[in-house]
């Protein structure tokens, strides 16, 4: 990582570049390694729970298409802590169970209603799986600017002082511009992985939504078709009767 | 989200720590020791056509320098002097009295060709050389590496004499008289440089002489501070013997001495310090009157070839020659034009046909006169030589031009 900075230097160390740089340049340094910091730590967070949900989806999907029934599995989840499809199901049923418990009706209104509460999940669910996903796109992006203004601004003070020294001998020109593309090496080190995580990741999360989707999907026909038989069991009951 | 925040700072930690600590500084580049040289494009004009005067003659056509003294020409000099060594800067009233030499390696072999160039080059018919008697000494001496023990009477002798006045032109047949006595005493001499200071003077400073004679300058010679040095000197005759470096000015026997001793070298040193100012300028001989002009080198304000051919293409491009005219071998076309210092015609060209039919004549005088008057204004003429091309004669012949 760092080591890409330490190819620029001569003779000197990658501490005693550091050490000897102006104040402008540390601070752009410290900030830029910052960044790295956290660019890396969104990088773990999101590759775990993007795994997590990933494996999720898997199982829940395992375990609505096992056969089992959506009683049971309400039953199960509802006291839990759910994610991803788990929570759409859970906030489509409690729909469900709400409206059936308060006698409704139109299969038209709850139909709506269950679609409006998976929407709602979904959105937040997705809401959570984009998050501080935007911080990356931003250190991607802006690193490398800051890296190059920590250069010039290094580069300059650099030919100042050389100006002052009456030599342009490239041994006393190169460790100051070495230290001031330090500040450029640390910017692209920054930058490349969160470019990289952020393209990657903006595909697994349109990847986890349209999973996520297809299953609300396919959950509110089967839904609506359940409302459909109780709608009209009471109907044929009372026709029988 | 803490838990990825801590592991990313601990991999970073990580990294950076390995970096610092495991990862020195690259290798240094291996730079070759290679001598830059300088290039410079140099138009021909600047040797072929530069002219160089004397700011106090009286003026004639062409400026010239000053007539030089000594006839023995240095190849290929370019700054007019008496110097032996082409230098740059105004020939002075005087030669330098020292004798500069371009650093040699320090080849025992190449010492005595060197000598004996010198001997060569040098008769003595400018009056204020110094008279060199050791060279002609050295050189006539086979091998005087053998003989350590010096000083014969004559040489101090010689030395006296000539230390009190050494501007002085020395009488020619001292050269010779001491000569082959003097030699053992310089071969003993110590010498380690191959770029000798100064030229050789009377040999009047030299430490074995001090210990043999009172000099005429005795408290020099007690000045010194290391008798040690000049034991050292001697006891390694087996040097080359280089006359050069007995210093003129002043004794430096310590000097010789102390460029034994080592590598260091005193000489080289010397050289250095050399203090005395450079004058004499350069070493091409002139032999004409002195007359007004600068007294550096400059261009003169002729055309040069190319400049001309430059003027005569303008020409020939605007000339459309008939081809097959009768006879058009024979005629030669001359213009002769007045410019103004934009390049433009002044009044009409007058164009002069000669050899040819009559005819042809005519057609091609009259064809050039109008090449003459479409190429105006001329392009590329040099505005500061104005004065010379003011009034522009242009030679054509009509048969090279299809």
């Amino acid at each position: 990582m760092d080591n890409v900075a330490l190819a620029a230097t001569s003779h000197v160390t990658l501490w005693s570049l550091f050490m000897q740089a102006g104040f402008i340049v540390k601070l752009v340094m410290l900030g830029l390694l910052c960044a790295s910091v956290w660019t890396w730590a969104i990088i773990v967070d999101k590759a775990v729970a993007y795994g997590r949900m990933r494996r999720a989806l898997n199982g829940f999907e395992q375990i609505f298409w096992s056969g089992q029934s959506l009683e049971e599995l309400y039953r199960t989840l509802s006291d839990r802590k759910t994610t991803g499809m788990g929570s759409l199901f859970v906030a489509a049923m409690r729909e469900w169970k709400k409206s059936f418990e308060r006698g409704a009706r139109s299969p038209e209104g709850l139909q709506m209603r269950i679609d409006k509460a998976m929407d709602v999940t979904l959105a937040r669910e997705a809401e959570r799986l984009e998050a501080r996903l935007g911080s990356l796109a931003t250190i991607g992006s802006a690193a490398p600017f800051v890296g190059l203004f920590g250069t010039v601004v290094g580069i300059m003070t650099s030919f100042q002082s050389i100006a002052g020294s009456q030599s342009t001998n490239l041994a006393v020109v190169a460790p100051g511009i070495a230290e001031a593309l330090l500040a450029t090496a640390i910017g692209l080190v920054a930058a490349i992985p969160a470019v990289v995580a952020y393209n990657k990741f903006t595909g697994d999360v349109g990847k986890l939504n349209q999973r996520m989707e297809g299953f609300a999907d396919e959950f509110g026909t089967i839904l609506s078709r359940q409302i459909d038989e109780k709608l009209q069991a009471p109907q044929h009951r009372a026709a029988a009767e | 989200m803490k838990t990825a925040l801590v592991t990313s700072a601990v991999l970073h930690a990580a990294v950076i720590s390995w970096a610092l600590v495991s990862l020195s500084a690259p290798r240094t580049l291996d730079v070759a020791d290679m001598e830059a040289v300088p290039v410079d494009i140099v138009p021909v004009e600047s040797i072929t056509r530069t002219e160089q005067g004397d700011k106090k003659a009286p003026k004639s056509d062409t400026p010239a320098p000053k007539p030089t003294q000594r006839p023995d020409p240095v190849k290929d000099a370019k700054n007019v002097g008496d110097n032996t060594v082409d230098l740059d800067g105004p020939s002075g009233e005087k030669p330098s009295k020292r004798e500069v030499k371009a650093a040699a390696p320090p080849k025992a072999d190449e010492k005595k060709p060197e000598i004996s160039d010198e001997k060569a080059a040098e008769p003595k018919p400018a009056p204020k050389a110094p008279p060199k008697p050791k060279e002609t000494e050295v050189a006539s001496l086979p091998k005087p590496q053998e003989t350590p023990e010096p000083a014969p009477a004559p040489a101090p002798d010689e030395a006296a004499k000539a230390a009190p006045a050494p501007d002085e032109p020395q009488p020619a047949p001292e050269d010779d008289q001491p000569a082959k006595e003097a030699a053992p005493d310089f071969a003993s001499l110590p010498d380690a440089g191959p770029t000798p200071a100064s030229r050789p003077k009377p040999p009047a400073p030299k430490p074995e002489e001090a210990e043999k004679k009172p000099e005429p300058k005795p408290e020099k010679k007690t000045e010194e501070p290391k008798p040690e040095e000049m034991k050292v000197a001697e006891a390694k005759p087996d040097d080359a013997p280089k006359p050069e470096d007995t210093p003129k000015d002043e004794p430096k026997p310590n000097k010789a001495a102390a460029s034994k001793k080592s590598d260091f070298d005193a000489d080289q040193i010397a050289a250095m310090l050399n203090r005395d100012k450079q004058q004499g300028g350069g070493a091409k001989r002139s032999d004409q009157e002195a007359s007004l002009g600068t007294t550096k080198p400059s261009l003169d304000d002729r055309l040069t070839l190319s400049e001309m051919d430059a003027l005569r293409s303008q020409i020939q491009r605007n000339w459309n020659i008939i081809p097959g005219l009768d006879g058009a071998d024979e005629v030669r076309i001359r213009v002769s034009m007045r410019l103004d210092p934009s390049g433009a015609i002044v009044g009409q060209p007058q164009v002069d046909a000669t050899g040819g039919p009559l005819q042809t004549r005519q057609t091609l005088a009259s064809g050039a006169r109008r090449a003459v008057q479409m190429a105006s204004p001329f392009q590329g003429l040099p505005r500061e030589k104005y004065d010379s091309w003011s009034e522009v004669v242009v030679n054509f012949d009509p048969s090279r031009m299809y």
